[in-house]
């Protein structure tokens, strides 16, 4: 397929999906309505589109087994639950509906109340609890005593836990609240879970209730409210007698008619006067604090805690954490008061004092008696005089105004003032470029006066110029040249024309002479064809003098012919005859030569016959004499047994050899006998055919001899035929000879007659073609003679046209001179303009240089760098100002750090006396083989214990150094903080028990700790 | 009020059940055709390669342009031509199967092919729609008169290159303007032009489809 057909197809394409534009596709349009071969290939490639389409769409796939692994590949996932659970989950919510339907039709029963795990003494009722649990009934009262704690479980699932202390009733269920619980005094903490089920705990002689459904709070009543009472909490009119803190779920608090909603994380305080105010939980974990993980009060340290730091809040007790918390509180507040550095309070101090200092100064100034440069220092950017202190005051100011905005950036004044360096390193390059500038503008100035220079040469050089000979400010000297040369040009243009005219005319001359040369060329054929045909007639006249036909000739050539003929048919005739008698003759030979063979035969056959019966008669006489002979014999035989018998006695004969014998040879003698008679007759009968034989034999003879002499005769007369025949054949071959040769005559005249006729009429062919030829070429010659009469005219034209050529040629020379003459003039005139044009240039540089901005600037220029100056000097004078400012307050830091140490260490006995009161004894633990070592390494204990919950070397957050775990806890620090406070609390309490102890004390657990606190 | 497009989208990022269900439904049959084109055999190969363009797609929904339903399916289609550049580029790069165009048919492939029973090809075959002749004392039938009838001839197609195959189902099937598609496989549109016709050209010779009319 070549490109414009691909190039049609992709435009059909386009057009048939609709992708041409508008003007496009009306093109395209009226295109295809003149275009049958493109209507034709665009419902083909439209059909084409179609099939493919239909191609490519393949049979639907079933997607499945993709979809399965898409899905388990989805990088989207949605929290969900399996399936099963989902069914589960409805099941169970079913069931709960179906109570919840079953529970709203049915009257109000109470809740069934048990106790659990109770610890210490109770009372139900104010009697002591018995062994066995039993259930709580309505209206009865739970009373735990100090020390003591027990759990309340309401129909299997909200729960209520009782401190020490603590005095409850279980009411009677109301409408809509089924668990009602009185509170009497004490703490309790409630974990409500049971959904459908509304709770209600009255508190404050009754006058208070909290109610919900889902939740989870501490309710502390009564005197131990004061205790229990929330950090962020700020004292009202009356006394707090409540205090309830929510840790999950929400629940409603009301008060007379007033009801309050409190959500997790909030608490509430009610007071006497019946007021109540709530907040957001902050600072300490209430709820880590005062539960155990096993959801019980937490009353006891667990303080050889081997695992974790005894004191973490998970393990720690409230009233422990809160003395310390207020131990270590009151270090670090006097560490950050008087140990920390604070910018901000240096700063505004050093403000103070700087101020006064300019306002000094002005004082001086104003009296005039300004500070003596002598009182100042020698060197250095404290050197300032009292005019520099005044004139940089606003910088000053504004500097350290600048710094007690931004304190909170900087740990102390010495930093802040070291801020300072990058904004008097900017001053001074401020400066520097200024003085760059200020370089820069001397630098112009200079180059004016270089320009001004310039301009003094090019006015000489100008002045030089208008002197010279050549110079033509008018014009009029070069306007006669450009006359003149104008002049020269027209015979210039003349040969222009002239040259034209020439080409053309040798155009035309050349065509002629093509002409001329064509016909000079046809002309050489014509001359050959007209020289061929004389040739020709001069051939044709030639073989016609050769040529032997007249017609006489011809007629007696035909006379001789006729006779050879004549005589020729009678030699024909002898000769038939002579043949035929010849004939005759040689076949009567021939029958008598048959005749005397026959005979000849027939005579070998009798003589053979003859023979054979001669034979037969000689052996049938030599069988006749055998038998004979034979039979002799036989007799003899007879007759000598027969003697010899009858020479035996009569009775001897019969049965005797000799008679066998004789019987014997008496058959053999009539067999004898018999032979001897048929060789009689075999011989008789052989005498007789030899008889015969010789009778037919001698007949035969007589035949021969006469066939013999028949054939002689017949022989002499076939003899004279055959010489009779050669006569006629000879005179018919002679007779024959003469006709042939009368006929070959009269065909060679008749083909010379032929001859004769044609070469007539080549002859005349001949003539004519001469005729045409001799035509031709004398056109040929006449048409030449015409076009050199025609030619003639141009070729005078071009002689008179080459002379013009040549007189332009001089005038070309001509032009040159005098152009060579004007441009001298010209060029002293450029010159000059050239010049003029460079001094207006030069003035031009010179006037903007004299215009510029940076000339212009300069006297601001020299004002900013003074303004520059003075801000400099002014902001080196603060910041070293600020930096001896920073060495004086060290020195007081480090002797506010020896005060906080001797306070940190009062502390820490404190510490070790209220540690030592909540770590209880372990039973059958002793911390020391001895009572004083027992007694030392408690001491020590305690010591850690404290040490690790505030350490002045620790008390730090800033994550590089040990920090304490007040500083961990109350910054919120990681779990890794806090594991690393668990190892130094273990590496610690190993050092002191030794590793052996430190074993044993790993298994002891809380309930191991003796009851009471010392 | 938010469009159809958009809604899917959100559902897809916010895994809300059944969106890839819906997803795989309206983009899943063309999806298919795509990849057949490619892998013309539905085997393992096939499976994976259109596993992965879901699933990149599911992966970069989040880049879809959402405002109509042609620029979420241009998305579609450009992700997927991603995929199997990035992730399947020798299956691109597999040559022509020549061995695929058959000029003759057996009479059970007939069956197969054309889903036809015994008696409706005999029919056919009496009413002269297919032509049927002895070879080797066997019936067989020309393949010219079958693809006219054959809704299914993926076999015929792997005559011309899988780049190829690609252009065409984008350009005829999918009615991508070479334009777009020159956007999806980082072609000039003029080299994507070229490469259809040469496609085109390539079926017309080997007797695929045939340029007269219907």
């Amino acid at each position: 397929m070549n490109d414009a057909r691909k190039h049609d197809d992709t435009t059909i394409r386009r057009y048939i999906q609709g992708r041409m534009g508008k003007d496009e596709t009306a093109g395209f349009e009226q295109k295809v309505v003149r275009d049958k071969v493109t209507q034709a290939r665009l419902d083909a490639l439209r059909n084409q589109s179609l099939r493919l389409r239909e191609l490519f769409t393949f049979e639907p796939f079933d997607l499945s087994s993709v979809q399965v692994n898409v899905r388990k590949r989805n990088p989207h996932r949605a929290l969900g639950i399996p399936p099963a659970a989902a069914l589960i989950l409805q099941a169970v919510g079913l069931v709960v509906m179906f109570v919840l339907f079953h529970s709203m039709g049915a009257y109000i029963a109470p809740p069934d109340v048990r106790l659990e795990r109770p610890e210490g003494r109770i009372l139900i009722d104010s009697r002591p609890l018995s062994a066995r649990l039993p259930r709580v009934v309505m209206n009865q009262q739970v009373q735990t005593t100090r020390g003591a704690q027990v759990g309340l479980v309401f129909d299997e699932s909200n729960r209520i836990a009782l401190a020490g202390d603590t005095t409850v009733i279980v009411r009677e269920p109301r409408e809509n609240v089924r668990q009602v619980l009185e509170v009497s005094k004490g703490e309790i903490w409630g974990r409500f879970t049971a959904a459908g089920q509304r709770f209600a705990v009255v508190f404050d002689r009754g006058l208070r209730e909290i109610s919900g459904t889902t939740t989870e709070f501490d309710l502390v009543c009564g005197e131990r409210a004061l205790a229990l009472l929330p950090e962020n909490y700020t004292a009202a009119q009356g006394t707090p007698t409540a205090v309830l803190r929510v840790f999950r779920g929400a629940l409603f608090v009301s008060s007379g008619d007033k009801t309050e909603k409190l959500v997790r994380g909030q608490w509430a305080v009610c007071d006497s006067q019946g007021g109540m105010q709530s907040g957001p939980q902050s600072g300490e974990s209430f709820h880590l604090l005062r539960i155990d993980s096993s959801e019980r009060f937490k009353d006891q340290l667990h303080w050889l805690n081997t695992e974790e730091y005894p004191l973490r809040a998970e393990h720690n007790v409230l009233e422990l954490e809160r003395q310390l918390r207020d131990l270590a509180q009151t270090l670090l507040a006097y560490r950050e008061t008087n140990v920390l550095r604070n910018a901000g309070t240096e700063i505004t101090e050093f403000e103070k004092q700087v101020k006064s200092d300019i306002a000094a100064a002005k004082e001086r100034i104003s009296q005039g008696k300004p500070r003596p440069e002598s009182e100042l220092p020698a060197w250095g950017p404290l050197r300032m005089t009292d005019e520099q202190l005044v004139a940089g005051e606003t910088y000053i100011l504004s500097a350290i105004a600048g710094w007690r905005q931004r304190a909170a950036d900087w740990a102390t004044l010495g930093q802040a003032a070291s801020t300072l360096l990058s904004r008097v390193q900017s001053l001074n390059d401020q400066m520097a470029k200024i003085d760059e500038l200020r370089t820069q503008a001397l630098l112009r100035i200079q180059e004016m006066e270089t320009l001004k220079e310039s301009i003094k040469l090019q006015d000489a050089e100008i002045a030089a110029l208008k002197k010279d000979e050549k110079y033509d400010p008018t014009g009029e000297r070069r306007a006669k040249l450009d006359a003149d040369i104008k002049a020269w040009r027209d015979i210039a243009k003349k040969a222009t024309e002239a040259k034209n005219k020439i080409e053309l005319l040798r155009l035309k001359l050349a065509k002629l002479d093509d002409e001329l040369d064509k016909l000079k060329r046809a002309r050489v054929p014509l001359q050959d064809r007209l020289d061929k045909a004389k040739k020709s007639i001069d051939d044709i006249k030639a073989k016609q003098k050769a040529n032997p036909y007249t017609e006489e000739k011809l007629t007696e050539l035909k006379a001789a012919h006729a006779k050879a003929e004549e005589a020729d048919a009678k030699a024909d005739i002898a000769l038939a005859g002579a043949r035929d008698d010849t004939a005759k003759a040689t076949k009567a030979l021939e029958d008598a030569d048959k005749g005397v063979i026959l005979i000849e035969k027939t005579l070998a056959e009798n003589k053979e016959l003859q023979r054979t019966a001669n034979d037969a008669l000689l052996d049938s006489v030599v069988k006749r004499d055998a038998a004979q002979k034979a039979l002799e014999d036989a007799q003899a035989e007879v007759k000598k047994l027969e003697e010899e018998l009858a020479k035996l006695p009569e009775n001897e004969r019969e049965g005797s050899e000799t008679k066998k014998q004789l019987d014997a040879a008496i058959l053999t003698r009539n067999e004898k006998q018999t032979a001897q008679e048929a060789a009689l007759k075999a011989a008789s009968d052989a005498q007789k055919a030899l008889d015969a034989a010789n009778t037919e034999l001698e007949a035969a003879q007589k035949a021969q001899a006469a066939a013999k002499t028949l054939a002689t005769e017949t022989a002499t007369a076939e003899k004279k035929a055959r010489e009779a025949l050669t006569s006629c054949e000879a005179e018919a071959n002679a007779a024959e000879s003469a006709l042939k040769s009368a006929k070959a005559a009269v065909n060679a005249m008749e083909t010379a007659k032929t001859e004769w006729f044609q070469l007539q009429k080549d002859h005349g062919a001949a003539t004519v073609e001469y005729e045409k030829a001799l035509w031709d070429v004398e056109d040929n010659d006449l048409a030449q003679k015409q076009k050199n009469d025609d030619a003639q005219p141009d070729r005078d034209s071009l002689a008179s046209q080459l002379l013009i050529v040549e007189e332009s040629e001089k005038a070309t020379a001509e032009i040159d001179k005098l152009k060579v003459e004007r441009d001298r003039s010209q060029a002293i005139d450029d010159d000059l303009k050239r010049r003029l044009a460079a001094r207006d240039s030069l003035q031009r540089d010179h006037d903007a240089i004299a215009n510029s901005e940076r000339v212009k600037e300069l006297p601001k220029l020299d004002a900013d760098f003074k303004a520059l100056s003075i801000e400099h000097g002014a902001l080196d004078y603060t910041r070293a100002r600020g930096l001896e400012e920073e060495r004086q307050l060290m020195l007081k830091q480090k002797q506010a750090l020896s005060l906080y140490n001797a306070a940190a260490e009062e502390s820490g006995k404190r510490a070790v006396t209220l540690l030592s009161g909540f770590c209880a004894p372990y039973r059958g633990f002793d911390l020391g083989d001895t009572e004083a070592a027992s007694q030392a390494n408690f001491a020590r204990v305690m010591e850690t214990l404290w040490r690790i919950y505030y350490s002045a070397d620790g008390a730090e957050a800033d994550g590089k150094g040990v920090s304490c775990y007040y500083v961990v806890a109350r910054s919120g620090a990681p779990t890794e903080s806090l594991r690393a406070l668990d190892e130094r609390w273990r590496a610690a309490l190993a050092a002191v028990l030794g590793k052996a102890r430190f074993e044993q004390a790993a298994a002891l657990k809380a309930q191991d700790l003796a009851a009471g606190r010392q | 009020m938010i469009s159809e497009p958009a809604r899917l989208v959100r559902d897809i990022l916010q895994a809300k059940p059944g969106s890839v269900n819906e997803f795989m439904r309206r983009f899943g049959p063309e999806l298919c055709d795509y990849a057949t084109a490619i892998v013309p055999v539905r085997g393992p190969v096939f499976e994976t390669a259109l596993e992965d363009i879901f699933v990149d797609l599911l992966s970069q929904i989040r880049a879809a342009d959402s405002t109509s339903d042609e620029s979420l399916r241009q998305f579609v289609f450009e992700s997927a031509a991603r995929t199997m550049r990035v992730r399947h580029r020798a299956l691109l790069n597999a040559p022509a199967d020549l061995s695929s165009i058959k000029s003759t048919y057996r009479h059970g492939e007939v069956l197969r092919e054309l889903k036809m029973s015994e008696a409706e090809l005999a029919a056919a075959v009496s009413e002269g729609v297919i032509r049927a002749f002895r070879e080797d004392d066997t019936t067989k039938f020309r393949a010219q008169d079958l693809r006219a009838l054959m809704k299914n001839s993926s076999a015929a197609v792997a005559c011309i290159s899988a780049a190829h195959r690609e252009l065409c189902c984008l350009h005829f099937r999918l009615g991508f303007t070479p334009e777009v598609i020159a956007r999806f496989t980082q072609q000039t549109a003029a080299e994507v032009e070229q490469r259809i016709d040469e496609a085109c050209h390539s079926l017309v010779t080997h007797g695929v489809i045939s340029e007269a009319l219907a």
